[in-house]
């Protein structure tokens, strides 16, 4: 993750902005949309560590002073699903507890419940979502890592075979 | 025609959150893991020139079949991974990681 942030902070030109959004709690909740109106009926688990890894990648390249937070924002988004399978797929690809049977009782109960409605009733996912926006510092004192000189852009080479020197080696 | 089983943010708030963060018109976007595409889309709807880079083809595909005709000059999706990106240096206005990080 670090190497992605590096590797943006190079392609991005001078005072440029990164923008980290993502799932700010561990915790969707699932429900229903009736009128526009989310009602929650339980919450599946997501998984954690990605998320403890993406937040230690961001505060090592602030340490490094490489980029400055300038904003952050949270807000709670929907995720709106047109069947219970897409549901299950959509939560089954961060949830920890994937595939139990909480898990499962959960989408059934959604869905029960939207089945049951008289008004127009979908089936959703709010998550909290955290915005947060970073710009570029170019930093003219600060030496410059043998690892970002590596990460210098070079055009892809055209494939060619190897000199007879290195395949005998 | 794309099959809409899940549709992410209906009510645009991750869109007003990104109008906050900067103009975005004629800007040079990375969109940095962009799956479906569904915010490369909105990014060029406020006016940016976005590059939407995903490892995965088949996310690509889908990508560009529900790439709307108007929005087509201003998108173009790769393959692509973040730790390495072949892209010259200095080269956008703004990168965006969205649930990718």
């Amino acid at each position: 993750m670090v190497h992605a942030l590096r590797e943006a902070w190079r392609v991005l030109k001078p005072d440029g902005i990164l923008i980290d959004l993502r799932p700010a709690i561990r915790h969707c909740r699932v429900g229903v949309l009736r009128s526009g109106r989310f009602e929650e009926l339980g919450a599946a688990r997501e998984e954690f560590d990605g998320s403890r890894a993406a937040n230690r990648a961001v505060a090592r390249i602030l340490a490094r002073k490489i980029f400055r937070q300038t904003r952050r924002k949270v807000f709670a988004c929907d995720v709106v699903f047109g069947s219970p399978g897409a549901l299950r797929e959509w939560i089954g690809a961060f949830a920890a507890d994937q595939g139990s049977c909480a898990l499962e009782r959960l989408i059934q109960r959604a869905d029960a419940a939207r089945r049951r409605s008289r008004s127009e009733c979908r089936l959703a996912a709010r998550v909290t979502l955290a915005m947060k926006v970073f710009v570029k510092v170019e930093a003219p004192g600060v030496r410059r890592s043998p690892r970002t000189k590596d990460l210098a852009y070079r055009p892809p080479r055209r494939s060619s075979p190897a000199p007879a020197t290195a395949r005998t080696r | 025609m794309c099959p809409v089983l899940v549709r992410i943010d209906p009510d645009r708030l991750e869109v007003e959150a990104l109008k906050e963060a900067a103009s975005w018109r004629t800007w040079r976007v990375l969109d940095v893991g962009c799956g479906d595409g569904r915010l490369s889309q909105r990014l060029a709807g406020l006016g940016a020139l976005v590059t939407g880079i995903d490892p995965a083809r088949d996310c690509l595909r889908e990508a560009r079949e529900c790439l709307p005709k108007r929005l087509a000059a201003r998108v173009r999706y790769r393959v692509g991974d973040a730790q390495k990106l072949a892209f010259p240096n200095q080269s956008f206005d703004g990168v965006v990681f969205s649930w990718s990080l």
